[in-house]
């Protein structure tokens, strides 16, 4: 039997009472009294982020590229006259704990949410989105779920996807590279790793008959076990299978172990092409002299969008900042989420949600890679695909940039298939 | 055929030594004080970390022996840190519930982590291994890289320095009379406390050492702290927890299955680790040898 007294009965509910006040607990009350609206002084807009843990990396830049453009967007009168008002929650990269966050700034009237680094992560969030009745635009989060079978209309991506950009690195191999048809991979074993083999694979099916006539030969790809350490046994199978090009989707510090780990057994020998997926300048920074050779994507790079003055602000802004100046993609595509959400609220006046939806479906609207439209059907944006290819060299940044590719986003995005699973 | 298996038994060892590496200091600590420390994988991350600066001031080729002396200099770092962390936490931890010591080296790991953030920021970093051990001996069909033969040769040589301490020498006999009966110990003259700061220092000192050699091994960041621990976790119940034979055959033992299992049933990496913990466990619960103390 509890035994309940007077005195702890009215502690319990006056602490409870305390709690909801300040909104920690979401309650049907406090979320009323703290929904977005006219009377509020600011636009508020969420970054949910991984600012500490294994995506820090990724997250960091995105904080960055949301602080500038808030910062670029106040200075220049603010949207309808009111101020935009960046909040940050750090999500650790993790499902239970990005929830909390996006349901903590829900509760605080900031229903324009943006960020993500991790799939999983914002899998979990596009999930409660109607039942939080807020909006969210991923940075950098590339699962096709988001997009097709997990779609719902309060999830938009800024981002391209995987379907776009290893698909787009296909076509590039087989354009660059027609005499390397044998093709393998090392992967990760988990949704994005299977995703972005997938889609490679699919464009060198499409591509190499295309281009050069030949079918590739693509061998089945190696499961890199996720957060592992130790990478010899799948270094050793790719080495003794008969591959010559390889597809590499392992990502951040795992990528550098691997790479690290690969250069004794002779892999960048006997590999006449690497190419990887998402990894921007993560490797190159990590192993400077010792980068080997190989193509990467990225969301943005500075360099290729010399003259476009959204990105050479963004990209002075960000050195003035950091004084990185090699900063990565991530930076640029928090940027571009701010930009997006800015223009939706001056074509909707409002920030009420489902105006803000209207607002950005369709919408086409300039940033650091050029103007960038957001499909109606499925809310994926239409940008281009950036590819560089890198090497170690003595210099102080310990990498350089030895060639670029743009790819239109047109020339290489999937049919919208908003609520079905992509087929691949 | 043979030469496959020779590769991955090999792979198998090279990662069983650096488990070894990461474990020996771990259950040198549980053997003793009795007390987990979570934190064992911050303070490795923190002496990979000083060895990659100490090695970028040379600004060049780095030697085996200055990777080495680097190395060492880390163990060095780290075992003064560990005398504070044992003066300030972990004495406290005396007598306390398992419980709460896990939680209270867990904090330590923590600002192990924040410290790792603060100092040298959240940007992947890697330490090239020295040009002599950059390349590969290729024996009886085996390939076998250089650097991965240094591992397996610095986990039996701390193996071997450890266990001949811990058993032939008059302090490593001391020390596991402290860990029996500290109290029957303290009555025949011998300064408890002292040994079991000696203890920590050396644990942490070889925590610090084995960053710095396992610094090649993979990128550093301020996730590194928790790469190892898991596996040195299972290695050390594995094996007997506070026994150091016990770990150096649990860690050969699981290194093997786990590097058979990767490369033969690749469809699920990662998890024959795990299952052989749990047969491990269910045949041999007290761990493969089964000895009171530290030995």
């Amino acid at each position: 039997m509890v035994d309940i007294t007077r005195r702890k009965f009215l502690t319990t509910v006056s602490i409870g009472a305390g709690v909801a006040a300040t909104g920690f607990i979401p309650s049907p009350f406090t979320g009323l009294a703290r929904a977005a609206g006219e009377g509020d002084e600011t636009y508020k807009v969420g970054l949910i982020t991984a600012l500490s843990g294994s995506g820090a990396s990724l997250g960091q830049p995105m904080l960055v590229g949301a602080k500038i453009a808030v910062e670029q967007i106040n200075a220049s009168g603010g949207v309808n006259g009111k101020p935009l008002e960046l909040l940050v929650r750090d999500s650790r990269a993790k499902p239970a704990d990005a929830t909390v966050a996006a349901r903590e700034l829900v509760g605080e009237g900031c229903n324009l949410l943006f960020g993500a680094v991790s799939s999983s992560v914002a899998l979990a969030i596009t999930g409660i989105l109607p039942q939080l009745n807020a909006t969210l635009i991923t940075c950098a989060a590339h699962s096709m779920k988001l997009t097709k079978e997990n779609f719902n209309k309060h999830y938009f991506r800024i981002t391209d996807n995987p379907y776009m950009r290893e698909r787009a690195i296909a076509k590039l191999m087989a354009e660059e590279y027609p005499s390397v048809t044998k093709w393998g991979g090392l992967i990760p074993d988990h949704e994005y790793g299977r995703t972005t083999w997938s889609a490679f694979k699919h464009g060198l099916n499409e591509y190499y008959p295309q281009i050069t006539g030949v079918d590739p030969s693509v061998a089945r790809p190696i499961l890199t076990q996720y957060g592992a350490s130790d990478f010899r046994n799948y270094i050793a199978s790719a080495m003794t299978g008969p591959s010559e090009g390889f597809f590499v989707s392992v990502y951040a510090g795992e990528a550098v172990t691997l790479f690290q780990q690969a250069k004794a057994y002779g892999f960048f020998s006997k590999a006449k092409v690497i190419v990887d997926s998402a990894n921007e300048f993560i490797v190159a920074k990590a192993m400077r002299e010792e980068m080997p050779e190989m193509w990467v994507g990225s969301h943005w790079y500075y360099g290729a969008f010399e003259g476009n003055e959204i990105s050479d602000r963004l990209y002075e802004r960000v050195v003035e900042v950091t004084g990185d100046k090699t900063p990565m993609g991530f930076v640029s595509e928090a940027h571009s989420a701010v930009l997006a959400y800015a223009a939706a609220l001056e074509k909707s006046g409002t920030s009420d949600t489902q105006s803000v939806i209207s607002a950005l479906e369709g919408l086409t609207f300039e940033t650091a890679t050029g103007p960038r439209t957001i499909r109606a059907e499925d809310h994926q944006t239409i940008k281009p695909v950036v590819l560089y290819k890198l090497r170690g060299a003595n210099n102080a940044d310990g990498f350089e940039v030895l060639e670029t590719r743009i790819v239109k986003g047109e020339d290489v995005i999937d049919p919208p298939t908003p609520g079905k699973a992509i087929n691949l | 055929m043979l030469s496959d298996f020779g590769l991955v038994a090999f792979n198998g060892l090279a990662w069983a030594m650096a488990v070894f590496i990461v474990a020996a200091g771990l259950t040198l600590v549980f053997g003793i004080l009795h007390v987990l420390n979570f934190s064992h994988g911050g303070f490795l991350m923190i002496g990979a970390y000083v060895s990659h600066d100490l090695l970028s001031l040379l600004d060049g080729d780095v030697s085996t022996i200055s990777y080495i002396g680097a190395a060492l200099a880390g163990g060095v770092v780290v075992g003064v840190l560990g005398y504070f962390v044992d003066r300030l936490v972990l004495r406290r931890l005396k007598g306390v519930e398992e419980a709460y010591s896990l939680i209270a080296t867990y904090a330590l790991l923590l600002l192990c982590v924040g410290a790792v953030k603060m100092i040298w920021g959240v940007n992947f970093m890697s330490v090239p291994a020295p040009e002599a051990l950059s390349g590969a001996l290729f024996y009886q069909g085996v390939f076998m890289p250089t650097y991965s033969m240094f591992v397996i040769g610095c986990g039996v040589a701390v193996f071997l320095l450890l266990d001949i301490w811990i058993r032939r020498s008059r302090t490593g006999k001391l020390v596991q009379s402290v860990a029996a009966d500290p109290w029957m110990c303290g009555l025949l003259g011998v300064n408890a406390p002292a040994m079991y700061t000696a203890v920590v220092v050396i644990s942490f000192a070889l925590a610090g050492l084995g960053g710095g050699l396992l610094a090649a091994n993979q990128s550093l960041s301020p996730e590194l702290g928790g790469h190892y621990i898991i596996q040195a976790f299972g290695v050390i119940i594995v094996g007997g927890i506070g026994n150091i034979r016990g770990a150096f055959l649990a860690s050969v033992l699981l290194g093997l299955v786990v590097s058979f299992g990767t490369v033969y049933v690749p469809e699920y990496p990662g998890i024959f680790f795990y299952l052989a913990i749990v047969a491990i466990l269910m045949f041999r619960p007290e761990g493969l040898i089964k000895q009171k103390g530290l030995a």
